[in-house]
Formats: structure tokens, sequence, C-alpha cells
């Protein structure tokens, strides 16, 4: 599903060229449930938005479904993410001014999903994620581990083949985080492709494959 | 005092330590108020400034009315009545303004002259500087010829003589002794009389005598120690109705109106006024719309500074008192920068206005003007930064010292706050937009107006002979002869005339008449029109086009049959169906022992008393039946009119060298003084109005780019969720343009009200007028556009990357 060769990515300083990431090359089949681990500053979730096609800045090769993602101009990647990403992110990263519902219909009203289509699709994933009773409330009025239960119901509501999560249980109490984790187990089981990111051993437990970065290079896979 | 001197001191201190936010505060404040200061400063010299003399407030003007004709002068025999009857005045005075020439050993010259009535210098507190004023033995027709000077003319034209009184000066060459010279500044008349002379003087003349055909004068009064102006109104209504009584041939259904000489003199110049006035207060509104904005950008960043001091102690009235306090030194040095601008401003603005504008001259900023400048800054203080010190003054000191005030309760205010001031902007610009393209639309509409006549290339010089030196119809008839003789074979010149009342400069005699062919009307409902003396060539030198029969010939002659050319609309009006040639028409009323006069032609109509005028019927009598002192002599030339100014005054003096010309100036030239007064206005609001939209413009930018940076997150996440760049632009500007939307709805129900009070100031359109209401919203919404490119520019740079860290 994904293949990465030789992705490189890396700031100009005046001490010179300073490297995020060297020569990361790797497989990923669909299916999988990738964990990518390491200590601050390996280069985690930079290869994270790489592969969710937020940054485009980076040298090497990038495959994703037949398409040549590193051939790709900005704009059709961001039609390539639209299509197969979803993402889920440590701080939830809901709106603040929209509703639980109102954030749920985000990614489909960018994917020119029709209006009465769309409040089906919300309606089904707010009562598959037994949120039915949040639908109205605004972000601040749920917890940590619901609000990051609507950003993982946010990100699956486009249908992605792939999501990438980037430290999803870092701001939950372990209780709430087991459950997220949990939840993506059985997203994996139904066939869903999942990249996270983590520091926590256990969540990368829930995983099938650990790849471990430092300093930019991958040094366990 | 302590607290605020520290107060003070520290907003000093913040103020520099931001630089740029002040530089942008204080130069927007200071266009605002400079605005306002200057117009302020004119609408204070002409409309609000004590009329300089005494009890001003009770010095009131009679005119006699008729409902046809509306306002005219009163007649000498009734002003006589008047003063002998009236209790609830005291000491009535007649006047009216005229033209004579002086002449001694320099050359002719033109001079503007108030005849007045001997009470008038006392009913207006005025005393001689040299000499004295009139007393009543100079008020009579048999008394020696008499004048007071005004010190503009002593220093101007007899050079400060100090032994000047009881010196001759000939005016139209009869003599005159000089009794006096008034004060410096001394003026009565909307444009400074020059020099004034008894109007008893005319007292024992025939045509002077006419109760109803008369050229009439206006009377000023004082109201008498207890009488009230209702009083007064009461009382010279019931005298005019027994006047009707007495005379009715000449005095039916005449009455007469009592108004406020303050009224009298500035009203026809107070709806530009006050419609610039308002309109300067929107610009400073907008103004003030903007800063609040900067303020509430700026204590957004300094939640930090204010939470320390709440958590120090600080109460929120002393938070609140502190922001305000760096609010109005913002204003006060505004309005300082504001009082130069205006002081810069106020040379070129008095250039700019039409000088029929009283007491224009006098404008300066003086002690009012400035207390009107303190006051305003001290208020736009306050109005710009109150609002935002409210909104900074509940900082949530866990929240703005911790790291974590994403989607505050406070954010949502503040956002709130800045969507009002959004609506505001474009609401506020709207309105003013909307009042300058009225104007504009007016004033083209106005332009489009055909005169009647073609201006282009014609010359106008101002010709009045004295009845001393030209005392018989023969001896005027002769002289314009030869001076219209003259001028034809100048060099370049086309053809050459003459006229009486020249179109657009509203000088006309107007007056009643009868019919041959219609039964006399009752005395009241007789009709009237402008009546008209010309030079056989008048029409075809202004190209004025014959309709229907002949134009004047050289065989119209004195003694041949009595003749005159009608306009079409007086054609129109009794004959509608054609058949005026033929008829006969009499100026004046049924006893007059004039003649009834042929109609021997019909000629289009102009427009004699203005372009925004209709034309009104018009009777033209050829000038060697009816000799004129005084007349306007057209040249239509070649090339440009003033290649022949000098060529045509030498060939009038060549006639009579000590024949005075005056007002010399191209046709076109009046064409353009007719506009003079909306031009001025459109001009000025036009010039407020772009201002507005460009401070508007800036004021929505910095609103969008603002909003813009406060989402940068919430567009990292839209594109992490696959927002396209099409999806971010729209994000942006359809927020922008939907507030604009409700802005300029707001705005257009406000204009809807407001541009009511430009009626008067309209032509061809009305105040609600489809057009330009659509035209404002289009530009207002690409203003709007424009405003939001750079920040959309910025929103689409927004790397979701970099953003979700942040």
């Amino acid at each position: 599903m994904i293949q990465l060769s030789n992705v490189e990515k890396s700031f100009a300083t005046k001490a010179g060229q300073t490297f995020v990431l060297r020569r990361v090359s790797m497989k990923i089949e669909p299916g999988e449930f990738v964990t990518i681990m390491g200590p601050s500053g390996a280069g985690k979730s930079t290869l994270l938005s790489i592969l969710g096609m937020l940054d485009h800045d980076w040298a090497g090769e990038y495959r994703l479904l037949e398409n040549e993602v590193h051939r790709m101009k900005p704009r059709e990647r961001s039609e390539l993410n639209k299509k197969y990403v979803g993402f889920v992110f440590q701080q939830y990263h809901l709106l603040d001014n929209l509703t639980v519902a109102e954030n749920l219909d985000i990614p489909l009203s960018y994917r020119n999903v029709k209006g009465s289509e769309r409040a089906a699709i919300v309606a089904d994933t707010l009562d598959r994620f037994q949120i039915v009773g949040k639908k109205d409330l605004f972000p601040n009025q749920l917890s940590g581990g619901q609000q990051q239960l609507v950003g993982v119901a946010r990100a699956l509501i486009a249908k992605p083949k792939l999501l990438l999560a980037d430290e999803p249980t870092g701001n939950l109490h372990s209780d709430q985080g087991r459950e997220i984790m949990r939840l993506f187990k059985r997203l994996n089981g139904e066939g869903m492709t999942i990249v996270q990111v983590t520091h926590s051993e256990e969540n990368a437990t829930y995983g099938n494959r650990i790849v471990r970065l430092r300093d930019g290079w991958i040094v366990n896979d | 005092m302590t607290t605020l001197i520290q107060d003070l001191r520290y907003g000093l201190r913040t103020l520099l330590k931001a630089p740029g936010f002040t530089a942008i505060a204080v130069a927007t404040l200071a266009l605002g108020i400079g605005a306002n200061t200057a117009i302020f400063s004119v609408v204070h010299a002409v409309l609000l400034r004590r009329l300089p003399y005494p009890e001003p407030g009770r010095l009131v003007v009679l005119h006699e009315e008729q409902k046809r004709i509306g306002k005219m002068g009163v007649a000498w025999p009734t002003f006589l009545d008047l003063r002998a009857q009236s209790r609830t005045f005291s000491s009535p005075a007649g006047y009216r303004a005229n033209e004579m020439t002086i002449s001694d050993t320099r050359e002719p010259q033109v001079l503007r002259i108030g005849e007045v009535s001997a009470s008038l210098f006392p009913l207006l507190g005025a005393r001689a500087a040299l000499g004295r004023v009139f007393v009543e033995s100079d008020d009579r027709p048999e008394a020696p010829p008499t004048v007071v000077l005004s010190d503009e003319l002593w220093r101007s034209r007899f050079g400060s003589d100090r032994e000047i009184v009881g010196k001759a000066i000939r005016l139209d060459a009869v003599p005159h002794t000089v009794v006096g010279v008034l004060p410096r500044g001394f003026g009565f008349f909307p444009r400074r009389a020059e020099l004034y002379r008894p109007i008893g003087l005319y007292g024992a003349e025939r045509s002077w005598l006419n109760r109803g055909n008369h050229s009439g004068m206006r009377v000023l009064a004082r109201l008498a120690p207890g009488a009230t102006l209702g009083g007064a109104r009461s009382e010279i209504a019931g005298i005019m109705r027994q006047l009707e009584r007495q005379y009715p041939d000449t005095n039916a259904g005449q009455f007469a109106t009592v108004a406020p000489l303050a009224e009298e003199l500035f009203q026809d110049y107070q709806p530009a006024l006050w419609t610039l006035l308002a309109a300067v207060a929107v610009v400073l509104l907008i103004a003030c719309v903007n800063v609040a904005h900067l303020q509430l950008a700026r204590s957004a960043g300094r939640q930090k500074e204010l939470a320390i001091r709440a958590a120090l102690g600080a109460g929120r009235g002393r938070i609140v008192r502190q922001l305000v306090t760096e609010s109005i030194l913002i204003s006060g040095i505004g309005g300082a920068l504001g009082l130069l601008v205006a002081s810069w401003s106020i040379g070129p603005l008095v250039r700019l206005a039409p000088t029929a504008i009283p007491r224009l001259a006098e404008t300066r900023i003086d002690p009012g003007v400035l207390l009107f400048t303190l006051a305003v800054s001290l208020a736009t203080g306050i109005l710009f930064g109150l609002t935002p010190a409210i909104s900074a003054s509940r900082p949530d000191p866990q929240a703005a010292l911790g790291d974590g005030s994403r989607g505050s309760t406070a954010g949502r205010s503040r956002q709130r706050f800045r969507t009002l001031l959004f609506v505001s902007e474009v609401a506020l610009a709207f309105v003013l937009v909307i009042g300058s393209g009225l104007l504009i639309r007016s004033l083209a509409q106005l332009r489009a107006v055909s005169p009647g006549f073609n201006a282009e290339h014609v010359l106008a010089l101002d010709v009045s002979v004295p009845d001393a030196r030209y005392p018989t119809d023969e001896a005027r008839a002769l002289f314009y002869r030869r001076a219209v003789d003259a001028l034809r074979p100048l060099p370049g010149v086309q053809s050459a005339s003459a006229v009486y009342c020249t179109p657009l400069i509203g000088k006309c005699w107007g007056s009643i008449y009868l019919l041959s062919d219609r039964p006399a009307p009752a005395q009241a409902e007789l009709p009237s029109a402008h009546w008209n003396v010309i030079e056989p060539g008048y029409f075809s030198t202004l190209t004025i086009p014959l309709r229907e029969g002949r134009l004047f010939t050289e065989a119209d002659r004195a003694d041949s049959a009595k003749v005159v050319i009608v306009n079409e609309s007086f054609a129109k009006k009794w004959w509608p169906n054609g058949g005026a040639l033929g008829k006969s028409v009499k100026q004046g009323w049924p006893k007059d022992q004039t003649p009834y006069r042929e109609i021997v032609g019909v000629v289009g109509d102009v427009r004699q008393d203005g372009l925004d005028t209709p034309a009104l019927p018009e009777v033209f009598i050829p000038w060697t039946q009816n000799p004129m002192n005084s007349m306007t002599l057209l040249v239509r030339v070649a090339g440009s009119p003033r290649s022949v100014e000098r060529a045509a005054i030498a060939a009038v003096r060549s006639v009579d060298p000590d024949q005075s010309v005056s007002n010399v100036m191209p046709l076109t030239g009046y064409l353009s003084d007719s506009v003079a007064d909306r031009r001025f206005t459109t001009l000025l609001l036009g010039f407020f109005a772009a201002l507005a939209l460009v401070l508007a413009s800036v004021g929505i930018y910095g609103v969008v780019a603002y909003g813009v940076a406060e989402r940068r997150r919430e567009i990292g996440i839209r594109t992490a969720l696959g927002a396209q760049p099409a999806d971010v632009l729209a994000l942006v500007v359809k927020g922008a343009l939907r507030l604009a939307a409700v802005g300029m709805a707001v705005g257009a129900v406000a204009a809807l009200g407001l541009s009511r009070f430009l009626s008067s100031l309209l032509f061809g359109i009305g105040p609600s007028d489809p057009a330009t209401f659509g035209a404002v919203a289009a530009l207002l919404g690409t203003v709007v556009l424009a405003a939001c490119v750079f920040p959309a520019r910025s929103a689409l740079r927004v790397d979701p990357n970099t953003a979700l860290r942040d």
C-alpha cells in the first residue's frame, strides 16, 4: 500500500543542512497496523506528516496505492489525502466553534458529498461511535476521551483506506487511552491500515509491527 | 490625580513601545478628526457663529409673497404702511442690492451697492468709524445724494483718506457726498456691499410708488420688546389683509412672510453643510472602528500583562481606566495632528467653495472650533477605547498565564465584537458612499441637461448705463446699438448681441401678464412669466432655435407695432395645439397702461434659472421697444472667448470712455457657476466617501487578516481533513462576504432612512435610486473582496504541519 524509498527531509541552518529524516525506506501492506516509535526529535511526526501528504518539502520516492506521490504537485497530493487518508491528532484538533455533528460533517463537505447523504452518514457515525447524545455539544463540553473519540470518528467518516494517528492517546488518561486503542484494534481487524506514532510501549502492543526511528534513521523495523 | 498621571505616563510608555500600532492609530484618527475639524470650522463660521449684531435672534426679514409667484420684494408704499402700522416691529429698514459705476480720475469701476433705509445701521448696531451713518433727512427723495463707504472701499479706492468725509464722488455720473466710513469688518448682505446709499432717494419715482408692478426691496426689522415671532407674523398678516382690501387691484392674493434673519441668510446652505458634517462624522466613526479593532487585537496580545495585573489585585475598573487612558492619549495626539490637518485644509476648502456662501471667508480655527476638536478627541478616545478595554479587562489569569486558552469564552466574545466592528464598518461606508453616489448621479444628470442654448465660445460682458448720462430711452438704445456694432467687426467675432436677462444668472424680470384672447382672471390668479429684453441677434448668437413665426429684425423699432417672441413653454401653456402666433400679451396688471404686444415668433426653451429648474414661460421684447439701463453683451467667437476680452472691453469704451464693463467672463463660466454649489458638495462628499472606503478597506483587511491569523490552527485542521485551496479561500472570502452582506443590508436600511435628508440636493433621481444602491453594493463588495486578497493568500499559505504543532 505504501512504499517509501530513501525519503529524506532536512532544513538549512547556519551550521549547514540539518536532517530530520535520513534515507527512510519502508513498505506497508494493506491491513497492517504499524507503530512508529522513537525518542523526541527522532522524526516520527514528520514521517507521519509526509505519509499524510501534509508535508511537501522532502526528497525521495513515495508510492501510495500505485500513485507516485513524489511526482505529484501539492494540489494533487492533497486530492490524494482527501481520497485515502484519515488523521487523528494528539490534541484532537476539533473545531471549537462547531458542534460534534458539525465537526463530523467537515471531511464530507470537502468531498462533495450531497447534503442529505452527509446527514445520513453523520447520523450513522454518531450511532456507530455511540455519541448520538453528544451531537449538539461543543468540544469544550466534552471530556478529553470523548473529544478523541469524536476525532477518530471524524477521521474515519469519509472511509479512508489509511488511518494516521499522531500520539492519539497522549492527552488521555490510561483508561480512555486503552479504549481508543481497542477501537483502533477493532478497526484494523475490519481491514483498516493504521500507522500510529506513540511513545507508549503498551499502545504499540495493539499493532502488529513496530518501526523505531532515531535521529531520522530507521534503526529497527 | 497621581494615579491619572501614573496612567498617562505608563500609557505613553506603552504606546512608544508599539510604534507601529501608535502611528497607524494616530494617523487614522488625525484624518478623521482633521476632516471633522475642517468641516466644522466652515459650519461654525457660516451657520453657527452668532451674527455680529446686537440681539441677532430678534432680527427678522420680511417678504411679500404670492402663491403662484413665491417670494417677492416688498413694494415701497407697502413698506411705509408696515412701518407706520406695525407695533411688533421696531425701526423696520428697507434694503436692496444694486450695482453702480463709480467714475473719477481712475478707471470706472462697478461697485456693489447697498441701498438702505437710514434706520438700517442703528438696527444693526453699526456706527461710523469716520463721519456718520445716514440720518432720516438723507433718506428722502428730495435729499442731496449721500453715501457711506465700506472700510474696504475706503482703503482700496480712496487710499484710507481721512479727509474723505464731505467730499463728492460720482456714482452713475451723479455726484454723491460721502458722509461716513463704516468700521472694518461690517457687512450685511451675503455679498458685502462696498458702498451704501439711502433707499429713500427713490421714494418719489413713479415705478417705485406702484404697489403691484415694482422692483421691490427686502425689509429688515427688530422684534419690539416683548414681541414674539408668532405675534409679529399674525400682526403683519392682518396688515396685509387690510392692504388687500384697500388696494384690491394690486394687492389681491398677496401676503407676507416673516423669517428670522439667520434663516434667511443661511437656509440655502444648511442642507449641504450639515450633510458634509454628517459625512465627516461617518468618516470619524469608521476611523474609530478601525482603531477599536487595532486596540482589540493589541489587547489580545496583552492578556498576560492584564492577567498579571488582575492577579496582583487590580480591579476591573482600574484596568478599564488604564486602557481608556491609553485610548484618550492616542485620540488626543490624533486630535492635535487633526488640528494641523484642518488648518492646512481650510484654505483649499474655502477656495474650492462657491463664493456665494456667506461668511465663508471668515472660516478659521477659533476657540469654538478648538473646543469642538477637544470634545471630539475625548469622545473618540472613549468610543474606540471603552469596549476593547471592557473586553480585555476580563482576563482569565489561569488561562492567560497557563498554556491552554484555546476556544475560551473571552475569545468568542472578542470574535463577536470583531464581527460587530466589521458589520458597522461596512454599514457606515455604505451609507456614506450611497450619499456620495446619489450626489454624483445627480450632478451627472444635471450635466446631461441641455440648457437650451450653446454656451461654448461666447463671452459675456455686463454693462449698465447711468440715467444721468443716458436719461432717455433713445439714448440708451443708441448706446447699446453702437456697442454691439463696435463688437461685431472685431477679429474672430462671429456674432454679437445683447440681452437683459442672461440665461443661468437668475436676475430675470418676473411679471404677471394678460392675454388678448382670454378673459382677465381674478387678480390673485393672474399668470406670471419671465420678461426679457433682447437685441435681434440674441437667438442666433446663442443658437436658440426658432420653432414658429419669425425672429426680431431691424424693422421692429420703437415706433413700429409692439411685438414679442415667446418660448415654447409659454406657447404650450396657452395654446397646446399651436396658434400662438398673432395672439397678444400685455405685461402688468389689467389697469396698467402697458400695451398689448403681438406674438410674432416661438423659440426653444432656455433654462433661465439654472440647469436644475425647468424652463418657465418667457416673453422676449425687442430692445428698441423697451430699452434697459443694464444689458449683457454677448460675443460669439471662433476660438477662445478670453482671446477677445480686451478688444471687447475696448470696443465698448470706444462708444463711451466713461462706461464701466463688469463681470467679463465666458458664458460657460456661468454654466459652470450654476452648478458650483452642487459640484462643491458632490466633490467633498465624494472625497469623504473615498476616504471612508479607504479606511473601511484597511479596517476590513485588518479584521479579516486578524481572523485568518487567529484561525491558522483551524485552517490547518481543515487542510488536514481534506480542504482544498478553494475551500480555504471560500472559508475566508465567504465569511467576509457574508458579514459584508449583513453590513450592506444594515447600511441600505440606514441609507434609505437618511438619504431622504438629501432630497433637496438631488436632481433627476430619488433618494432610493436603485441604480445607485446597486452600484454601491457592487463597489463595496469589490472593496471587501480586494481587502480579502492578502489575508486569503496568507490563509492559503498556512502550512497544516506547522499550524497543527503550534
